[in-house]
């Protein structure tokens, strides 16, 4: 049973994904984070500063860990009980359970702005907008079926006579990217229209699916045997020796000396475009398309060989010197996990990003470029799997901000994701070349815990001239 | 009236988040009920189990004493040296035993000569049966067996007719000469039985018993419920232990396990007063019928409490064949007696599933 509790410890610390390559919020057109918004859409580039730059540790992050199961104060009340020190409470259990969906999922991203030049090249009408970037992605997601909890607090008397379903799935990345961005203004009649793209090199320090993996618990109707069946299925890459993680060889898990010839490589495009039309602006995107290769000598296919195993009890066996017995309860370990050598492909993840701001009372900061007062819109993005960051699942902010000349924004949301409704709320300004952003949209999380399932921000601290 | 957007998001903000303060749903503290059915043990008594002859062993030293030479002072031989009725020890099965039939068995044999002389071609082992003396089977030594060696072989009784108890005996010990040694160290004898299967089994009826039991360390305190939560009752937490035993031998048989305390003292046991499974159905000497049998033990949670000062736990089984007639019965090898222990676990898991 302590196997099994074990199993969990990953769905709650589990570093999961984002959304994008950037925080949603960024999708609201701000002079001050304009560049890191260009990750999701390469197009906002062209609402950078003449010249914008981060260097980390002026950079921009973008970090959201969240589920779709269990209220951020129920997770702490949860862990609190581990101080045996207090009394135990069982209220954050039936929190757990009266909240479980089918499928539930914790995942985290992690997105950081190592480097990133951009500039400008031309007459301000006519320029070229260019982006070179390095940038870093941590992306997890730990996903089982409420059956398993069910099993974990319930026990297995539920289900005799049935097969209870586990369905869990795993999926990290970890790459660095190297980008360079191009996108370029052209007015059409009354609109402008500003096609973008990105080219990226992917280098991957570690990826691991778990596609397809079912396990399943059967119980005798009368409890005379159980059995644990299905298979565990994967594929892993990377600096990390996962024929060691696997056989729990945690001593040697990197090797030092092979490490960049253990990088997986890949090439990824994202592409974009900005459609404006007087107070109003469209911006759509599709990111994140590429992939990541891991040579057959640094990656691994892994499979479960022993496709049933069954517990009748312990054997025991008599003779005049005692009873003796034998026997081990079923566990993941009896599965016996396999690893192959074999080349590892895999997909960042697709995904469309959409924007749609409408602006209110126009004005003209002192370089004369224009900006609006006030702006509602709508944000969008929205992955074609279930995958690392990507989520079929759409993410979408209502926002309002305030644009006050151009120097200093403020803004809030609602942000609805699966079973996650939150509010947000961003804050930005511009000083003698400084930008700095905060924003999060968990504010439920600090105001009412009960209310959030999510903690998330992002952060963006640059120059520009 | 002028506009101030700021005034108006910091409204909105705090409008919803009073709402969001108000949607709180209220949780109980009333621990949750974990259920677990779990089988515990299985497994069978055969001909062979009781016969206990599995992996049975026999060790015999010969001592330089046993020869009448100085085990510590050097002694001399010109010639070499035979010695008659050596040595000799029993390998017994148990009081049941009227005779057992052998389908297979064979004894691996070791013999290990730390004797400072060599050991002649020609010495002798024979196997009789205790009370008749009757031989069963012999083996000679083809070979010298050199000082500081050893040799394995095995011995076949397949197909062999034996009683209650073997006496093994080195009939004949051949030793060549030798000049000046002290027989300080010993010459061994190692028997180990293997691949033993039963063909038909006679036990004597009104017997004794034969007692089987193991004891192992046990963590009582491991057992984790918060049992001073007036909350926790015996609705929520309790054991109910159900064996089902299906008896084909003519042999009465009870189960039970056993608490201790650190003084060894009985705490509790499992089943009150034993898990009892009749034996077979007999007419006379001819069996007739399989003895099903099954009970159920509930164990509440006075009693849970009471086993978490165990540390340590016996596990009993004992077998007789008291209530038949005749002088001794027979068991074909087809026989045997299934025993099945199913746990119904009713707990209060820990409220934090990562402990």
């Amino acid at each position: 049973m302590k196997k099994i509790n074990l199993l969990l410890l990953p769905s709650l610390f589990a570093v999961s994904l984002s959304y994008g390559q950037a925080h949603i919020n960024t999708l609201t057109p701000s002079p001050i984070w304009s560049a890191e918004a260009s990750f999701l859409n390469p197009a906002y580039l062209k609402n950078n500063n003449k010249v914008s730059i981060n260097i980390a540790p002026l950079m921009g992050v973008n970090f959201n860990l969240r589920n779709n199961f269990i209220s951020v104060g129920g997770a702490i009340r949860l862990f609190e009980q581990t101080d045996n020190t207090k009394p135990k409470n069982f209220a954050p259990v039936h929190e757990l359970m009266d909240n479980l969906q089918k499928r539930n999922t914790v995942d985290m991203t992690t997105d950081l702005t190592l480097l990133h030049i951009g500039f400008k090249v031309g007459k301000p009408e006519k320029a070229l907008n260019f982006g070179l970037s390095v940038r870093q992605h941590i992306y997890a997601k730990f996903t089982v079926n409420d059956d398993f909890y069910k099993l974990v607090y319930g026990g297995n008397k539920q289900f005799v006579g049935q097969k209870v379903f586990f369905e869990p799935n795993l999926n990290f990345m970890a790459y660095t990217d190297l980008g360079f961005a191009v996108s370029k203004t052209v007015k059409l009649m009354q609109f402008q229209i500003t096609p973008a793209v990105r080219l990226r090199y992917l280098m991957g320090e570690a990826s691991l699916i778990t596609k397809g993996s079912n396990l399943a618990l059967y119980t005798h109707q009368d409890g005379e045997y159980l059995e644990l069946s299905g298979q565990i299925k994967g594929q892993a890459g990377g600096m990390l020796n996962f024929d060691n993680l696997i056989k729990g060889n945690t001593d040697s898990l990197f090797q030092m000396s092979e490490m960049f010839n253990a990088l997986g490589k890949g090439v990824g495009i994202d592409i974009g475009a900005n459609i404006s039309y007087k107070n109003m602006s469209f911006s759509l995107g599709l990111v994140d398309n590429g992939r990541i290769t891991y040579a057959k000598k640094n990656a691994v296919r892994i499979s479960s060989t022993n496709a049933n195993v069954r517990w009748e009890g312990y054997d025991f066996d008599g003779s005049e010197e005692g009873l003796e017995y034998n026997g081990n309860l079923p566990s993941l370990d009896s599965l016996k996990l396999e690893t192959e050598s074999e080349a590892f492909t895999t997909a960042l993840g697709t995904k469309l990003t959409l924007n749609g701001n409408y602006g209110l009372i126009e004005k003209k900061d002192k370089k004369d470029n224009p900006y609006y007062n006030h702006n509602v819109g709508l944000s969008y993005i929205q992955g074609i799997s279930n995958q690392y960051n990507t989520s079929t699942a759409p993410y979408v902010s209502l926002y309002y901000l305030y644009n006050f000349k151009n120097k200093f924004t403020i803004g809030a949301n609602y942000n609805h994701y699966s079973s996650i409704d939150d509010l947000g709320a961003n804050i930005g300004f511009r000083f003698a070349g400084l930008k700095l952003a905060l924003g999060t949209n968990s504010l439920f999380a600090t105001f009412n815990r009960d209310f959030s399932k999510q903690a998330d921000f992002f952060f963006y601290l640059g120059l520009g001239f | 009236m002028k506009f101030n957007p700021i005034l108006i998001l910091m409204l909105i903000v705090s409008i919803l988040l009073s709402q969001a303060s108000c949607k709180k749903k209220t949780y109980d503290d009333t621990p949750l009920a974990s259920q677990w059915i779990l089988p515990i043990l299985k497994g069978n008594i055969t001909p062979l189990t009781i016969t206990t002859l599995k992996n049975k062993k026999l060790n015999l030293i010969v001592t330089g004493d046993d020869l009448g030479i100085s085990t510590n002072s050097p002694t001399s031989s010109p010639i070499p040296l035979s010695f008659l009725n050596v040595k000799s020890d029993d390998i017994e099965t148990n009081n049941l035993i009227e005779s057992i039939v052998l389908d297979t068995c064979l004894i691996d044999v070791k013999i290990t000569n730390n004797f400072p002389v060599t050991i002649l071609a020609g010495t002798k082992i024979k196997f009789k049966q205790a009370g008749s003396l009757m031989e069963i089977m012999n083996f000679t030594l083809d070979n010298n067996l050199p000082m500081g060696q050893n040799k394995t072989f095995e011995l076949d009784l397949s197909g062999k007719t034996i009683g209650y108890k073997i006496i093994v005996e080195i009939e004949e010990l051949k030793i060549d000469a030798y000049s000046n040694e002290t027989f300080s160290e010993d010459l061994t004898f190692d028997f180990l039985f293997k691949n033993v299967s039963v063909h038909e089994l006679n036990i004597f009826t009104n017997q004794e018993y034969l007692n089987m039991r193991d004891t192992a360390e046990f963590d009582g305190s491991a057992i984790e419920f918060n049992e001073f939560d007036n909350k926790i009752t015996d609705s929520t937490v309790n054991a109910t232990f159900r064996y089902t035993s299906s008896n084909g031998l003519p042999i009465n048989s009870y189960f039970q396990t056993y608490f201790l305390d650190d003084f060894n003292q009985v705490i509790d046991s499992i089943f009150t007063p034993n898990a009892d499974m009749p034996g077979a159905e007999y007419d006379g000497t001819t069996f007739e019928k399989i003895t099903e049998s099954k009970g159920t033990v509930f164990v509440p949670k006075s009693r849970i409490e009471k086993i978490k000062n165990a540390k340590k736990i016996v596990y009993v089984l004992e077998l007789n064949s008291k209530g038949y007639s005749g002088a001794f019965i027979t068991i074909k090898k087809e026989q045997k007696f299934d025993l099945k222990i199913v746990g119904d676990l009713k707990l209060i898991l820990n409220s934090n599933i990562f402990n």
